[in-house]
């Protein structure tokens, strides 16, 4: 910790939790270099006002911690979790797009099939058109966070990543919830092929891209 | 080799700062320099991160230095800009340059960058 910078003759630290935090989210090759050179510029700032350096230092902090964590997505081993938690939430945004848009008009148009060998069929491949559009939002959300070059969209994206990763347990958790409509069983089963699906059209997406890539 | 892409407008930023500080380019130095020069705040997570990139495009490379007590006994990494960035930086402001070229919405901006 910095500690050279004397207040009443005590060494004032950064703020115990901020440091923790960037020191979790920083890869490991940077580090050193970059909790160094927040401890450089807090014990300078230090020196003319402690409270000032110490907003200062969580204020960076907080700014640096979505940079750190989608860089480390990308380039370590923690791709696969961030990935995964993105291609949740983009899976989260389709099937609620489905439940407003198709789900209820497919409900009433087939409802006269119920019962039937025929309604089994559709009930089959309404649920193979559902998981193929979940696999393919997890492999749009991989396109973009994979791709190299700066554009709006992987911008957007690496901004929106820290919410989607928040998202990630809520949206279990309400996939669970008992007062829900449909059976447990039918969503039990529904979570277990849909999170392969996402994140298995996000494994085949980066694939492609790494393929592409010399 | 993949194609060379133009640079983002943070990357020209970060590489500009790369040539003005020369060999005492390091986080801290860089920060403050792009502060100074642009009154924007930089966070050194969005900082490292570009640096990362550019190092991984083969645009800047970076040796560790020696740890100072000043820095809880860490040591500083220092940045260089290489020929291959300083050619991307030239074309990507080029590019730029022939998209300005001509407008004349900000009159007054383009008169106080001319005297600069």
């Amino acid at each position: 910790m910095a500690g050279n910078a004397e207040n009443f003759g005590a060494p004032i630290d950064p703020p115990r939790l901020a440091h923790a935090l960037l020191a979790v989210s920083a890869g490991a090759t940077d580090k050193a270099a970059l909790i160094g050179d927040l401890e450089e510029e807090f014990g300078q700032r230090v020196r003319t006002s402690p409270r000032a350096a110490r907003a200062w230092y969580w204020r960076q902090a907080y700014s640096s911690l979505p940079h750190l964590l989608l860089e480390r997505m990308r380039t370590e081993r923690m791709r696969r979790l961030g990935l995964a938690a993105l291609a949740v939430l983009a899976g989260f945004i389709f099937i609620s797009l489905w439940e407003i848009f198709v789900a209820r008009n497919a409900a009433r148009g087939f409802a006269g099939l119920s019962g039937t060998p025929s309604f089994l069929a559709v009930r089959i491949v309404y649920l193979a058109a559902q998981m193929f559009g979940v696999a393919a939002a997890g492999g749009a959300i991989a396109a973009l966070i994979f791709q190299r070059e700066e554009t709006f969209l992987h911008n957007a994206v690496r901004r929106l990543a820290p919410a989607a990763i928040v998202m990630f347990l809520p949206w279990i958790i309400a996939t669970l919830n008992p007062a829900d409509t449909y059976p447990l069983s039918f969503r039990l089963v529904w979570l277990a092929l849909a999170a392969p699906s996402l994140v298995g059209g996000a494994w085949l997406v980066r694939k492609w891209l790494s393929r592409r890539a010399p | 080799m993949r194609k060379a892409k133009n640079l983002g407008e943070f990357e020209i930023i970060v590489l500009a700062a790369l040539i003005r500080l020369g060999t005492d380019a390091y986080g801290v130095s860089i920060r403050q320099e792009i502060e100074s020069r642009t009154g924007r705040a930089v966070s050194v997570g969005a900082l490292y991160s570009t640096l990362s990139r550019l190092e991984e495009k083969n645009y800047v490379a970076s040796r560790m230095g020696d740890a100072t007590a000043e820095r809880g006994g860490r040591a500083k990494r220092h940045y260089i800009i290489k020929a291959e960035g300083e050619a991307q930086l030239e074309k990507s402001v080029f590019a730029l340059g022939k998209m300005l070229k001509g407008i004349k919405a900000w009159p007054e901006t383009l008169k106080t960058l001319a005297r600069l």
